[in-house]
């Protein structure tokens, strides 16, 4: 009897995601044999350099994970430590760090939407191209990362790892001049952002609807950011102290990233801005909410390559939402709520832009962090992707091994994947037998 | 308000000889009546937005495995086989590309793709030896800095 005619292919470096990481596939005639995103950057063990620190280094090591949601990071800390500590802020710290959420929101997606995704819909090999065909949109979106850096800067002290942020609130709250000046930018980025959106969802997106189950946090009035119940498309809804009981990080000898996935089945799950907004479309502001309906996507939508417009719906809200914040502000008396160290533990969950993150800690009487636990949103879609793979690269076996690593990069790259923060770039070894 | 003709960017951060972007400025910040704009930057990134406004954009930053102060100018960057030489000599001078930010070779090329580059554009590679946290300026970069600020200092006056 004839063997099966191998076909092995590998995407060495995958490109246009943040981070480092491979792609092998293997086939074995014409079935999908092996699927494995492999993350070879190697492990960053934040966790363990937390143990044993003072609680108040804590948001400055977390803001090191990540130089494009730094935010997310040192906020979900900092949230589960006031956890722990029984720290309540007042409502004004509080919209002000839902600020600083909208300021990452906008540089994130508007950096992933222009110079790393919108490339793929026009075949062109990076943003740079991109810019030749499409200076006028890429001027745009570069204007737009701009104002998200701004505002950063102006809240944290700095675009990259804010500095200004910390258990219990801000070391110094901006003044209200300060965010004012702020107010033309936004106004006009607002209504840039609402073309961008429109632009993007003009797009041709393969028709690729899969029966995902899609995780974000819900609050009870407001569009998901820092605060919420957990929910998903298959009916989830619990606190976030309960989600250890439901999710589960699980080694994987081909990465140095954890998997998560739903237990006890052990399935895959989807997070980022689609999971957002399939689960949060009321919770948009009216602007926002109006250009979801426009835009011609039936919600919820599963398709994932048009997470590119559910992340441009997200920066029109972002900028609504700051603007809303902006003008209504002032200084609050207390920028920072004082506490005292005590033994105890807190969790929490937030929205970084690619998805929901995950963050528990424990603490000593004296403050030190005696447990540090992170799930990044990358991890929690790895799986995702892996399984999305298998279900894509039976239909593209017709093509050439380099055609086949450009579509499956495509699909990666829908994910946004920060490949750094979950070890915490794609290369395609595609084995055919 | 007329913009500045010239534009000096240091591009640096605190760890060891990385600075050497940012001391170069500090130097520069020192002479009177200088009438070239000077700015620092953490990232290349910020060079597109000050760009703009210049007619002749001078880069400074630290550079691994050169041994001396090393030019590269750009004399006509609307050409695009000047861009393409110049691109490839940056190349030899750095094979080191972030994935979390765009670095100096690729904002030289996006500048170029939307027609933001100046009419010149001069980078000066520093050499450095460490770029660690809590590491010391070494003596060869210290030294090129001086040096670095007297020769910028004689093209732009």
């Amino acid at each position: 009897m004839t063997k099966p005619a191998t076909r092995r292919i590998e995407v060495g470096a995958l490109t246009r995601v943040e981070g480092e990481g491979a792609l092998h596939v293997d086939v074995v005639g014409d079935r999908v044999a092996r699927v494995n995103l492999a993350i070879y950057e190697p492990p960053r063990f934040f966790e363990a350099l937390l143990v044993g620190r003072p609680l108040e280094d804590v948001p400055d090591v977390t803001a090191r994970i990540c130089g494009i949601c730094p935010v997310a990071y040192q906020n979900t800390s900092i949230f589960a430590l006031e956890q722990a500590l029984g720290i309540e802020v007042t409502p004004e710290i509080r919209q002000l760090r839902r600020l600083l959420y909208c300021a990452e929101w906008i540089e994130s997606h508007v950096l992933h939407i222009h110079l790393l995704n919108i490339p793929d819909f026009f075949d062109s090999p990076s943003g740079i191209d991109l810019a030749k065909r499409f200076p006028d949109e890429v001027n745009r979106g570069l204007r737009l990362k701009k104002h998200g850096n701004e505002l950063l800067e102006i809240l944290g002290g700095r675009a990259v790892h804010p500095i200004n942020v910390t258990v219990g609130g801000f070391f110094r709250a901006p003044s209200r001049r300060q965010l004012l000046g702020l107010i033309d930018d936004l106004t006009w980025g607002l209504d840039a952002s609402i073309d961008v959106a429109r632009w993007v969802a003009g797009f041709e997106f393969p028709d690729f609807n899969q029966p995902y189950e899609m995780v974000a946090l819900r609050h009870p009035t407001e569009y998901p950011m820092n605060h919420g119940r957990i929910v998903s498309t298959a009916g989830l809804d619990i606190e976030v102290q309960q989600y250890e009981d439901h999710f589960e990080e699980r080694q994987v000898e081909h990465s140095t990233a954890l998997h998560a996935v739903r237990i006890p089945e052990g399935r895959p799950y989807f997070v980022g801005p689609l999971a957002r907004i399939n689960q949060n479309l009321d919770r948009l502001s009216p602007t926002a909410r109006q250009l979801a309906t426009d835009v011609g996507i039936t919600w919820p939508c599963f398709n994932p390559y048009q997470s590119i417009v559910a992340r441009a719906i997200e920066v029109v809200q972002a900028y609504d939402e700051a603007i809303q914040i902006i003008k209504a502000y002032q200084p609050p008396e207390v920028a920072r709520i004082e506490y005292e160290p005590r033994e105890g533990e807190g969790m929490s969950a937030t929205e970084a832009p690619r998805g929901l993150i995950f963050h528990r800690y424990r603490t000593d009487e004296q403050g030190r962090i005696t447990f540090a636990k992170i799930v990044p949103p990358t991890s929690q879609n790895q799986g995702q992707i892996e399984w999305d793979l298998r279900e894509l690269l039976p239909d593209l076996l017709k093509h050439d091994d380099p055609d086949i690593a450009i579509r499956c990069e495509k699909l990666i790259r829908t994910y946004d994947p920060c490949i750094s923060c979950s070890t915490h770039f794609l290369k395609l070894d595609l084995k055919r037998r | 308000m007329n913009a500045p003709e010239t534009l000096v960017a240091g591009i640096g951060s605190p760890l060891g000889d990385d600075r050497a972007g940012w001391l170069v400025i500090d130097h520069l910040a020192d002479i009177p009546q200088l009438t070239a704009r000077l700015r620092k930057a953490s990232s290349p990134h910020q060079l597109i937005d000050w760009m703009t406004d210049a007619r002749t954009l001078h880069i400074v930053d630290a550079c691994v495995d050169i041994e001396t102060i090393t030019r590269i100018e750009i004399a006509n960057p609307q050409s695009s086989n000047q861009i393409d030489s110049s691109l490839a000599e940056i190349d030899q001078l750095s094979q080191c590309h972030s994935t979390h930010h765009l670095d100096l070779r690729s904002v030289i090329e996006l500048a170029h793709s939307l027609g933001k580059l100046p009419q010149r554009v001069v980078l000066w590679a520093v050499p450095g030896l460490y770029f660690a946290a809590d590491q010391p300026l070494s003596e060869r970069c210290e030294r090129a800095i001086g040096r670095c600020a007297e020769s910028l200092l004689e093209e732009i006056q």
